[in-house]
């Protein structure tokens, strides 16, 4: 498959036919997932800009995965504690579509972490060639994988 | 609406314990954004092209945009639940005290809040009663009834009562504009920001610090104060309290000279994402232009007419349309460094002032390249004639090329691209159809030199509070820019020291001085540099801009005058030129290593 076209695969949303979106979200499989261990090693090795901001995803889904513990062990008391006010309910109303955004915004960042770190490990070794390519104004080049 | 058992028994602490954990959660998205916005859009976007590429980095622009999101709304909701806790604490407490006096009377405080006391009188009959919220004269309590009526605890049950009345209907009032303000507060589903979110979350702002005006008043922000009593300020408040101003007040904590650059960066990007989208939102709603001419319907001479559709589009949209597209302009420029950093190694970006309308329509963009509070040297460049927001991006390049000269000799620097005036329009005769150009004025210099003034200062206050010294700065102005900075010079010291520790000036017509010591730095401080093909210095000693005709090129002036080797007016930037070197050399305090001509 030629890179531009598992990178649509990655980040265009459009799953391949007879799978769900997620499938291809959630589901980006490891070049050498023969290997075992999901190829942790080879991100190490790898230190491509892709990987880097893959690894900045999966902080920033950690640090949003904490934000949703704190909404609810903070607004728990609240209830009880608080029969009679209006705005308990209010906040009860908003919490839940806070909650729903924290989620989203937590799921977006494992997709993009996986999808960042498999772009990154396939055309991390000619990271640097492309970049190259791009500052003397050339196109990137179209690869071919096996 | 809570009864008075409701408003006694209310523990008041779980809105605010609440009000942590949104605060939290709001500064962690903050902290967030700046993770994603210094480097990880850059790492995907500039290392790649096509169309995946392009997708990863909107994917990563989607996600700061996401977290923008959090950060203000989050903040605005620990602010309404904070502010709901502080204001039901007053009520709650005169019930509790009505409820204390009653107690001690041995008064009943029925459900509905009636009171119930025994009687008190020679005259009467012993018994119970009741008084309710609302007796007819509340205010001469059981002295009103006339002879016979003399029963001593009627009147107290009545105060009683009318208290407890009171605090509920206070209380009343304060839950129901808490819980309309919370409930404007509601995240949209998705993933998605759109401009309309945006928007809203500007107006929510706004509603909420009419609901929440009481508990964090704006009156308190300083006002026309000088930087260090604005730092000083700062320094008094509470994280929390920080927070809440800077996001209930994001525009005011932004311009607030002295304050820390990471504060007001964090406030104005929130005032420049709400403004973007609604721009944007304001040009959608324009309809386009109908047809500009008609044939002729009344015969063959003239051959078309106006359309008077086109000429009533014309006086609605006319101006508005062209003004919206500048100011969308101005923002993407700053949007643009934003998501430069981490390209070519460009540093983090601090937006420290945003106003698109201000200055007589030119706007105000601050922007640092690196913290200016912690940096060894700080360089501070002023543009010239003709600046305005739709065009700042030129601008914004220098001052990266400023920062990537000087950080090349390797030292620890941040440049700013400061422009917060109303600059003159034309500098030329018969530029921009003025026969007199406005830039041969020097008002517009004298109306912008204390701004100026007051901004260095608010610089040096932020280095000292975060670093302990005022390190080392240089300010360096453009044409009629310099103008300015001669006059902000003379506007007073700084600190007891001079507005700058070092002045560079480019394509100087004048700085309304005759010589560099009227700027309060010695000859060996000022730097001047006039390129061949520079047609500006002198016309500007022609007008007059200088004094007695005299400009910083000038010997007689008293400064260093640099050699350049690039062309006209306006390449003085230009990479890899020595006229960029020199000024490097400059801003990180090499003087020996500045060729001079």
């Amino acid at each position: 498959m030629a890179l531009n076209a598992a990178w649509e695969e990655l980040f265009g949303g459009t799953a391949p036919p007879g799978q769900p979106a997620t499938m291809t979200l959630a589901g980006v499989p490891a070049p050498d997932s023969g290997g075992g261990g999901g190829g942790s090693a080879n991100l190490k090795a790898d230190v491509s800009p892709w990987h880097e901001a893959g690894n900045t995803a999966g902080e920033l889904r950690t640090s949003t995965a904490t934000s949703l513990t704190d909404l609810d062990t903070a607004n728990d008391g609240v209830g009880g504690g608080t029969a009679g006010f209006d705005s308990s309910g209010a906040l009860t109303e908003i919490l839940g579509t806070w909650k729903a955004r924290l989620t989203a915004v937590r799921d977006e960042c494992g997709r993009l972490e996986g999808a960042l770190k498999s772009t990154g490990r396939d055309f991390g070794e000619r990271e640097t060639a492309t970049r190259n390519k791009i500052a003397a104004g050339a196109p990137a080049p179209a690869r071919k994988e096996g | 609406m809570p009864t008075w058992q409701q408003l006694r028994d209310a523990k008041l602490d779980e809105y605010a314990d609440a009000a942590d954990g949104w605060g939290k959660v709001s500064s962690r998205a903050n902290s967030d954004k700046d993770r994603v916005d210094n480097g990880m859009f850059a790492k995907v976007h500039h290392t790649q092209k096509g169309e995946a590429a392009t997708k990863a980095g909107g994917d990563i622009q989607q996600l700061s945009r996401n977290y923008q999101y959090l950060h203000t709304e989050c903040g605005l909701i620990r602010t309404a639940l904070n502010g709901l806790a502080t204001e039901l604490a007053s009520p709650q407490k005169k019930l509790k005290q009505a409820l204390e006096d009653a107690e001690n009377l041995r008064f009943t405080v029925k459900p509905d809040g009636s009171v119930e006391y025994p009687t008190d009188s020679l005259v009467l009959s012993p018994g119970t009663h009741s008084a309710e919220h609302g007796a007819p004269v509340p205010l001469a309590p059981g002295k009103g009834e006339g002879v016979g009526s003399a029963d001593a605890n009627k009147g107290k049950a009545e105060d009683i009562a009318e208290r407890i009345g009171d605090a509920v209907r206070e209380a009343a009032e304060i839950d129901g504009r808490y819980a309309a303000a919370l409930r404007r507060l509601k995240a949209e589903p998705g993933l998605t920001v759109s401009d309309e979110t945006l928007a809203d979350t500007a107006k929510d702002t706004r509603a909420l610090q009419q609901a929440a005006g009481k508990y964090a008043d704006d009156d308190r922000i300083p006002k026309g104060k000088s930087p260090q009593d604005n730092a000083e300020w700062w320094k008094s408040l509470t994280q929390e309290q920080r927070d809440e101003y800077a996001t209930l007040y994001p525009a005011s904590v932004g311009a607030l000279d002295g304050l820390p650059s990471a504060v007001r960066d964090d406030a104005n990007r929130m005032v420049l994402a709400e403004t973007r989208a609604q721009t944007q939102l304001e040009l959608n709603a324009i309809p386009k232009p109908p047809q500009q001419y008609l044939p002729n319907p009344g015969g063959s001479y003239p051959a078309v007419i106006t359309n008077p559709a086109y000429r009533e589009w014309q006086e609605k949209y006319g101006n508005r349309k062209p003004e919206l597209e500048r100011i969308r302009n101005g923002i993407d420029a700053v949007q643009g460094r934003f998501d430069a950093t981490g390209k070519d190694g460009l540093p983090e970006a601090y937006l420290l002032g945003f106003d698109p309308h201000t200055n007589n329509g030119d706007g105000r963009i601050i922007l640092a390249n690196g913290n200016p509070d912690t940096a060894d040297h700080t360089a501070v460049y002023v543009p010239g004639t003709g600046t305005e927001i739709g065009g700042i991006g030129g601008d914004l390049e220098r001052a990266n090329r400023l920062w990537t000269a000087s950080h090349r000799q390797g030292a620890d620097v941040s440049t700013i691209m400061w422009f917060d005036y109303d600059a003159p329009r034309s500098a030329y005769p018969t530029d921009k159809g003025d026969a007199f150009p406005e830039a041969a004025r020097n008002e517009y210099a004298e109306k912008g030199a204390p701004t100026l003034h007051t901004f260095m200062e608010g610089t040096r206050a932020a280095h000292e509070a975060a670093s302990g010294s005022g390190g080392h700065t240089t300010l360096i102005g453009h044409s009629y820019g310099s103008t300015l900075i001669g006059e902000a010079a003379q506007a007073g010291r700084i600190f007891d020291g001079p507005i700058a520790d070092d002045i560079v000036v480019a394509g100087s017509p004048g700085m309304q001085a005759d010589r560099a010591a009227d700027l309060g730095v010695s000859g060996e401080h000022m730097w001047a540099m006039g390129a061949e093909g520079d047609n500006v210095p002198l016309g500007g000693s022609l007008v007059g801009l200088g004094e007695d005709w005299v400009v910083p090129t000038d010997p007689e002036f008293g400064g260093n005058v640099m050699k350049t080797d690039t062309q006209g007016h306006s390449d003085y930037w230009n990479e890899g030129t020595l006229s960029l070197d020199n000024q490097a050399k400059v801003i990180v305090g090499d003087y020996e290593g500045v060729t001079l001509d």
